[in-house]
């Protein structure tokens, strides 16, 4: 049985259909890249599996998770869940944390809450996160403020805070987006590290090729709120089979590319733009953008098909 | 103009207040023309009557008609409040837009200045001032004014200073222009609207502050009626005509209640981006 | 942190003495002769003589200003011109009843607004919200003096359960003391209590829209608990600021109400100092009601510093 299996998860917003029956599934110690451009629905995809969609939110489908269904559980059960079994890491480092409490603290609170550990024992084991992130003793003590450190050393006492009570699942929501690049190589291979160590499923949710790339084993493409390709992270980017997968590839500058550009020549872009999460198109969202459609792409949604899944009618077959 | 009007058609706040308070405007002015009877009109045979046909809020203890002394307490408490916050607002704006503009010693000596008149609450420079004077409506205007200027110059340099931080404004000063001209053209028009909202709040507290002035007998005096002096000669015969106790302050609550709400439907309207949380 | 509890304080220092030379300018040294004033037009030369020397008036206005603060720094505060007893006596026999006044009216509002807030947050958009958010939109209108007024039509002359007014004196003991406060108490409590707890709603609201809210339930916090355990301390810190600004306002308010009530306090006594034109009284008075309100918002800026922890060291990792 895997560990995590969502089903057919569709999430609404008003008039707005921002998750449109999205399938996967994870084993323990798998590691999954989610990629897309902004709005595709890959942090809304992470928030519906932590139960964290607003009120407002209409979820359907199912979310199996060590043979529950979360969509079926109520707060108090998913609280439960959220921290001890499924962490997440958000984007922002600078806001993540309260203002007003010491690191210290805000480490030690899921063990205290999940783990029922008292105070002092908590304290230690913050101690020891916080040295496993890299912020060790006596520099960074547990009594420092969020206020005095570094975007990159705030980010290290959110990832402390998340595996604090060793969860199967950490899923990272863009957690190097906000970071400068050597600060996010570290943050990276943090995670990456501790992933291994604590042999957590890890879900890196990014819109950065370059970071799916270095972190993942396998990797699902988002678009308009549908996954089009998933498969290995290898496969995926030896074949790029989505035209869109291949439009985002092709959109990054490669210094190791075979063609030589000439001064002067533009970057290739997807022409077009991502269609509105309240537009109900009949066919494939990508369909007015692509160059390889058939008649059947604007009239049927197509379906993850092959091993190495692709949703379409028509895709790259070759090697680039 | 027209569209902002048509925008707070919209806005039920705006709608509400903007009506009670033209009422009550509007009856205040009519008072200058006519009402029931004479104000100051002594008939102490008809003392103390509850309302009727003839007196429609009842007679107070000299037998004057509520309905008239409130009307023209309505004037009273206008007038005042109105001169109030502009005095506040007059001498407030331009102070907190120099220092805003200039910054340096001249900010500090206006902080400072702020801070220490909001040790004087409207109430203390009013008796302050009785004490000298003696009492009066002048009296109410002057400690009223004078308790809104750090209010205007807090707020007007607190919504100045980050407009001067604005890009289009260092192209000004490059272009030459002066600080006046600038404040002038750009920083005035970019705050106006958080400037009149808090206008509008002023003059709501300036009516309760001169109620509560003309209740201790510190404002309007008599002949001349006003709504806190009325309440006040109420409380004596609350036992025997507790209506006198009631209408004043319901016309007080209304006003004040009509202006806060049309100050939230400026608000929304003139700016939405100042709306907080509602 | 030293720095700028030092930087205040010489701001306070300033502040409280700039504000006692306006009163004293204006008590003093406008009216001209000041002696002339508290007698009044009718006075005798003999009897105006005399006052100016007992107030020292025939020295420059500069020392006399400085004997004035020496000694209200030491406690000694003149004598009445009315009553003939030192002011520093009066004042500590009225203090002993508006201080408890706005203390109790301070205890009323925050213990009814801050939960009332954070309820209404709480339940944003739903009933419980809406109807809080329309009382306090009617309470905030409603002149503190006029509630008193009602108050007292309904519980003394309709229900006759309190006084319409006086004060029934502490030596019965606290609660005989606090039975006359308690109408006064609520009445300076509600216009307070209805801008607190719109306040509170609004900042408490902000906050829960914040991203570490958002962390503490990624966390497996419930609702309430991230509220209550990462909201709350972050939404008071506007709320401070209010309860300080508003400080003056009570103040204002306990001198209204005070002569509504027929209290015996500080408020009734400046009324009287006026009417009897005793200047030395209503002088001292109204610098120690502005000292208060100084004295207040500073303290208020202390605490700043104890809520928020990043007003302390201000220095960064």
């Amino acid at each position: 049985m895997s560990l995590l299996s969502v089903e057919n998860l569709s999430v609404h917003i008003g008039p707005a259909h921002i998750l449109k029956g999205v399938n996967f599934s994870m084993e323990r110690g798998d590691t999954l890249g989610f990629v897309g451009e902004s709005g595709c629905g890959k942090s809304m995809t992470a928030l519906a599996i932590m139960g964290l969609l607003s009120d407002q939110a209409q979820v359907s489908g199912r979310i199996i998770y060590d043979g529950q269904d979360l969509l079926a559980l109520d707060d108090g059960a998913m609280c439960k869940i959220r921290g001890r079994r499924i962490a997440m890491i958000f984007q922002e480092p600078m806001t993540a944390l309260n203002p007003v409490k010491t690191i210290g603290f805000q480490i030690a609170e899921g063990p205290r809450l999940h783990l029922g550990l008292g105070r002092a024992q908590a304290e230690s084991r913050a101690i020891s996160l916080l040295d496993r992130v890299g912020l060790p003793a006596p520099r960074f003590s547990p009594d420092l403020y969020p206020h005095q450190l570094s975007g990159g050393q705030r980010q290290r006492v959110v990832i402390a805070m998340t595996i604090a009570c060793e969860p199967d699942i950490l899923i990272a929501d863009e957690p190097t987006t906000a970071l400068d690049v050597t600060t996010q190589a570290r943050i990276l291979d943090l995670i990456a590290d501790l992933v291994e160590q604590e042999g957590m499923a890890l879900i890196m949710i990014t819109h950065d090729l370059g970071v799916v790339a270095e972190t993942t084993q396998n990797l699902a493409v988002m678009y308009a709120g549908s996954l089009v390709e998933s498969g290995t992270t290898a496969e995926v980017y030896k074949f790029l089979a989505h035209p869109y997968t291949r439009g985002l590839f092709a959109a990054i500058p490669h210094l190791d590319s075979n063609v030589e550009l000439a001064p002067g020549t533009l970057l290739p872009t997807i022409p077009g733009t991502v269609p509105l999460p309240t537009e109900n198109l009949p066919g494939c969202a990508f369909a007015d953008r692509c160059q390889r459609t058939q008649d059947q792409c604007s009239t049927t949604v197509p379906a993850l098909q092959g091993t190495h899944q692709v949703a379409c009618f028509n895709p790259w077959q070759a090697a680039p | 103009m027209a569209e902002i009007f048509k925008k707070g058609l919209r806005n039920r706040s705006f709608v509400i207040g903007g009506v009670v308070t033209l009422l009550f405007i509007l009856i205040a002015a009519i008072s200058l023309l006519w009402t029931p009877y004479p104000f100051d009109e002594v008939v102490v045979s008809i003392k103390l009557r509850p309302p009727s046909g003839d007196h429609w809020l009842g007679t107070d203890h000299f037998g004057r008609d509520v309905f008239s002394m409130m009307m023209v307490g309505a004037r009273n408490s206008i007038v005042v409040s109105i001169v109030a916050v502009s005095i506040g607002a007059g001498f407030g704006i331009p102070l907190g837009a120099l220092a805003a503009a200039r910054g340096g010693w001249i900010d500090e000596a206006v902080m400072r200045f702020n801070d220490f008149t909001f040790a004087f609450p409207a109430l203390l420079s009013a008796v302050m001032i009785t004490a000298l004077a003696g009492p009066g409506a002048i009296n109410s205007i002057i400690a009223i004014g004078i308790f809104n200027v750090p209010v205007f110059a807090r707020l007007t340099r607190g919504a100045a200073l980050p407009v001067w931080q604005r890009e289009y404004i260092m192209a000004a000063r490059v272009s030459g222009k002066g600080g006046v001209q600038i404040t002038l053209e750009h920083v005035i028009p970019n705050i106006a609207s958080i400037l009149i909202v808090q206008a509008t709040i002023q003059f709501a507290l300036a009516i309760i502050a001169e109620a509560g002035l003309s209740y201790l007998g510190l404002g309007t005096q008599p002949p001349n009626p006003s709504w806190g002096k009325m309440l006040s000669e109420a409380q004596t015969f609350m036992f025997l005509a507790p209506h006198l106790a009631i209408f004043p302050g319901v016309a007080i609550a209304a006003m004040v209640l009509g202006l806060n709400l049309l100050g939230d439907g400026l608000r929304d309207v003139l700016d939405p981006r100042l709306r907080r949380q509602r | 942190m030293t720095v700028f509890l030092l930087r205040r304080l010489v701001t306070l220092l300033i502040t409280l003495m700039v504000a006692s030379l306006v009163v004293f300018l204006v008590l003093e040294v406008i009216p001209g002769d000041p002696a002339a004033v508290m007698l009044g037009v009718s006075a005798q030369p003999d009897t105006l003589a005399a006052l100016r020397a007992e107030m020292g008036l025939d020295l420059p206005a500069t020392s006399r200003y400085f004997n004035w603060i020496g000694g209200l720094l030491v406690g000694d505060m003149g004598t009445s011109y009315t009553y003939d007893v030192p002011v520093s006596e009066l004042i500590a026999e009225r203090v002993v009843v508006s201080l408890p006044l706005a203390l109790f009216a301070i205890v009323l509002s925050t213990v009814i607004a801050i939960p009332v807030g954070v309820l209404a947050a709480s339940h944003h958009n739903k009933p419980t919200d809406i109807s809080v958010m329309g009382v306090s939109q009617i309470a905030v209108a409603i002149p503190n003096f006029w509630f008193a007024i009602l108050l007292i039509l309904l519980f003394a002359v309709k229900l006759q359960w309190f006084s319409a007014g006086g004060f029934a004196g502490w030596q019965d003991g606290f609660w005989g003391g606090m039975k006359s406060l308690l109408l006064p108490a609520v009445a300076l409590a509600l216009p307070q209590a209805a801008i607190l707890a719109r306040v509170t709603r609004s900042s408490v609201l902000e906050i829960l829209g914040e991203d570490f809210i958002r962390t503490a339930r990624a966390k497996g916090l419930g609702k309430s608990a991230a509220l209550w355990r990462h909201g709350v301390r972050n939404a008071l810190i506007p709320v401070v600021t209010i309860m300080g600004l508003q400080f003056s306002f009570l103040l204002a308010g306990t001198i209204i109400i005070e002569n509504v009530f027929y209290l015996p306090g500080l408020g009734r006594l400046i009324f009287q100092a006026i009417a009897q034109r005793d200047l030395i009284v209503v002088k001292d008075l109204i610098v120690l009601l502005a000292a208060t309100v100084v004295l207040v918002n500073f303290v208020v800026d202390m605490l700043y510093v104890v809520i928020d922890p990043r007003l302390r060291a201000g220095n960064h990792g």
